[in-house]
């Protein structure tokens, strides 16, 4: 009847269903189609819809927004028109409303001004190298003001989990179940700039969107009505990245972009490709984070005056008498961004002793009566993370073990494995959640290997975990195995390669002829070389005291980039004398 | 397989998350073990502003008023500190161009004087409050700077 009726006042009666189902509509509230052909929206705040049922009824929800719309504007701040603008914004276009019912909107208007929205930015900030769980980045959206001012004063949006007080685990068992609101809020740029790029060491990288005007509008007039509303934060779907691409949907009706991510999850860096394959990207830009500018300065030294930064290091004492001005300027530059990359958390919170180390040298610096020069970085554009290998694999193989044909066949759901090629992930870490791999010699199919989780990470500490089923080889057998092995241990961190040694431990179940569970203790001993982000090479022996006492070595070599790569690798068993060699293939989407 | 996704990801963040737990996709878990220790940076990233924020009014007239102008170079400084000071030093980059604007000052100008009077402006110990009036004084003490800047305070 509703529905009668408000298409009776606005619009030809049968054209209703057309706008209930307009995709910018649906977008607009965040609805899905659900398994039975109907409709739920991602908002879990009641506030944002206007109908009791509009959270699973866009027909109801439409009919109620346009009933509001008939009335004379509420009182500032709280008519319909206020609060959704983005809606408000949507029926203007699309149907024939009534004119002269413009409402006065304070807090919008305020709002809208402090963004002063002329561009939108999708900003990826880089790995976290001291945390492998942020090994994938982070995204959040930009507006920017435009060119005539600075890019600090810029708004970011951000949206995130709000767990308060929660532990780690209730904060990971909460995440992944969605117990936890995710909410919106608009800050100015130059807070993210100094969480990323200075306390966390985080490049950043900036893209910026083809958006016209009007789809900036549209954009910053839905985080507006994003603003008091809250979605059940999901750590792998409704995610920030999620969140980032429906905003851009919504201000872009035409594009699709969910569709080139994979069905289980989203990760930032993916999200980054559906930008590029949706042709969203005008321009990157990079801003270094405390270490690449540190790194980068350095690297512009010569010898002499680099000894005196690492000297500086050992012993704070920075000599820069008698060096022309302009080199005096530079290594005192040099200091002081150094001290502002390992001193982060210190300056940051304005400690005195990291004070005491910095002051000297500014004062210094600012006696100095000469420029520095402005660094350029336009050779890490070709670095920009949307060029990083798609985190699904494929990998066809085929090989001779012990003089036997075999092929081999494995899928990876995700991420990153340390021979694949780095660019836009962490380096020297492995991080692969759910991978199979089946083998077959012709008469029959193996599995191989089926692991939930695989990590191992180089750095300090280094360590590695893997949870899933694989194959133990023992007196001339394969043995099936479920459990979970772990190592700990040091590496030694050099520019192209890096030995390292790790103490392992498993705990596991043999199901074939022992049924038995085991306790295995032993020892990783190995080196990656990595020549380039292309080309790798791995190389560990895998010695097992317990219980199996046996060792393995195996080498491996990688030739990869985003989308292909090639391998060859050969394993031998030191006991029993079992050789493997096999070849692969690797296809990245 | 949701629930083999569900099963990996606790074991994976109990077990190697615990100290700063961090999104598997990396973003939202992001700031939310920050802010702890009454830092501006750190707390602004994660206390609960969404909705205050979104409605932050600065009054319906076209200009600022003086208060909030004082608290906005207020929070910039206090959060661009460490990169501020480096630039004051220099004479010359980004930080100190964009408070510069904020003052509504010609930033060639305004940049050479922070520089000049670097030692008075942050002397040891200071926090951010005293650096913006130690600002204020050089500005007003500036022939150039006193005409200069338009939003001066």
């Amino acid at each position: 009847m509703g529905a009668l009726l408000g298409a009776l006042f606005f619009f030809p009666a049968g054209s209703f269903a057309k706008d209930w189902k307009d995709l910018q509509w649906l977008r607009l509230l965040h609805y899905n189609k659900t398994f039975t052909g109907g409709y739920l929206s991602e908002a879990d705040g009641n506030s944002f819809f206007l109908h009791p049922e509009g959270k699973s009824s866009p027909e109801q929800e439409l009919e109620a927004f346009l009933t509001q719309l008939k009335r004379t504007p509420a009182e500032s701040d709280n008519d319909v028109r206020c609060l959704f603008p983005a809606r408000y914004r949507w029926a203007r276009k699309n149907l024939e409303l009534p004119s002269g019912n413009e409402p006065v909107c304070p807090k919008l208007d305020a709002f809208r001004k402090r963004v002063s929205g002329k561009s939108i930015f999708v900003v990826f900030s880089s790995y976290y190298l001291n945390n492998p769980g942020s090994s994938f980045g982070h995204t959040f959206i930009r507006i920017g003001k435009g060119e005539t001012s600075s890019e600090l004063l810029d708004t970011g949006i951000n949206y995130g989990m709000m767990s308060e007080g929660a532990g780690p685990v209730l904060y990971t068992v909460g995440g992944l179940a969605g117990w936890f609101p995710g909410t919106f809020n608009a800050i100015p740029y130059y807070y993210k700039v100094r969480e990323y790029n200075d306390y966390e060491s985080r490049d950043l990288w900036s893209y910026r969107l083809n958006f016209t005007q009007e789809e900036v509008d549209m954009a910053v007039d839905h985080i507006w009505e994003l603003g008091p509303t809250y979605f059940d934060y999901y750590f792998l779907t409704e995610n920030c990245s999620q969140m980032m691409l429906a905003i851009l949907e919504v201000a872009r009706p035409s594009i699709d972009l969910k569709k080139h991510l994979p069905y289980l999850y989203t990760i930032p860096s993916d999200t980054l490709k559906t930008l590029d394959k949706e042709k969203l990207i005008e321009s990157v830009s990079y801003r270094p984070s405390a270490s690449s500018l540190f790194y980068h300065q350095m690297k512009l030294m010569d010898e002499a005056r680099r000894k005196k930064i690492t000297t500086f290091q050992e012993n704070t004492e920075l000599d820069v008498e008698g060096l022309p001005e302009q080199e005096k300027a530079f290594v005192l530059d040099t200091a002081i961004s150094w001290i502002d990359y390992k001193y982060a958390k210190e300056i940051l919170k304005q400690e005195e002793k990291a004070q005491a180390i910095k002051r000297p040298l500014l004062v210094k610096r600012s006696k100095v009566p000469v420029r520095s020069p402005e660094l350029d970085f336009s050779h890490m554009l070709k670095e920009a993370p949307h060029g990083g290998h798609g985190s699904q694999r494929l990998v066809l193989g085929g090989g001779q073990f012990d003089g036997k044909n075999f092929a081999d066949l494995s899928w990876r759901f995700a991420f990153h494995d340390f021979l694949d090629y780095d660019l836009a992930y962490p380096p020297r870490t492995r991080l692969e959640v759910v991978k199979f791999d089946l083998q077959s010699d012709g008469r029959k199919v193996y599995l191989q290997d089926l692991s939930f989780l695989d990590i191992m990470t180089l750095g300090t500490p280094s360590w590695k975990i893997k949870m899933g089923h694989w194959q133990t080889r023992f007196e001339k057998n394969w043995l099936s195995t479920e459990g979970v092995r772990g190592g700990y241990g040091y590496s030694y961190q050099a520019k192209h390669w890096a030995p390292y040694v790790l103490g392992h431990f498993e705990t596991s179940y043999i199901s074939e002829e022992l049924h038995k569970a085991k306790l295995g203790y032993g020892a990783d001993l190995g080196f990656i070389l990595d020549f380039s982000r292309n080309f790798k090479f791995n190389s560990v022996l895998e010695l097992r005291a317990h219980p199996w006492n046996e060792g393995l070595w195996m080498n491996e070599a990688r030739l990869s980039d985003k989308s292909y790569g090639i391998g060859l690798y050969n394993r031998s068993w030191l006991k029993d004398g079992d050789q493997e060699v096999g070849a692969k293939l690797l296809f990245y989407f | 397989m949701k629930y083999l996704l569900f099963v990996s990801l606790v074991m994976f963040s109990t077990a190697a998350l615990a100290e700063r737990p961090y999104g598997m996709a990396g973003c939202g878990w992001g700031s939310q073990m920050m802010g702890k220790d009454g830092n501006q940076v750190l707390a602004a990233t994660t206390n609960d502003i969404g909705t205050q924020t979104f409605a932050i009014s600065s009054g319906t007239s076209n200009c600022v008023t003086a208060s909030e102008q004082t608290a906005r170079i207020r929070n910039f400084i206090e959060a661009n500190y460490a990169s501020l000071v480096t630039d004051m030093a220099k004479g010359q980059g980004e930080s100190v161009r964009t408070l510069s604007s904020m003052y509504g000052c010609n930033s060639d100008i305004f940049a050479v004087q922070m520089k000049k009077n670097y030692e008075t402006i942050t002397p040891a110990n200071e926090n951010a409050v005293q650096v913006m009036a130690n600002i204020n004084t050089v500005i007003e003490d500036n022939e150039a700077l006193k005409i200069n800047c338009t939003h001066a305070i």
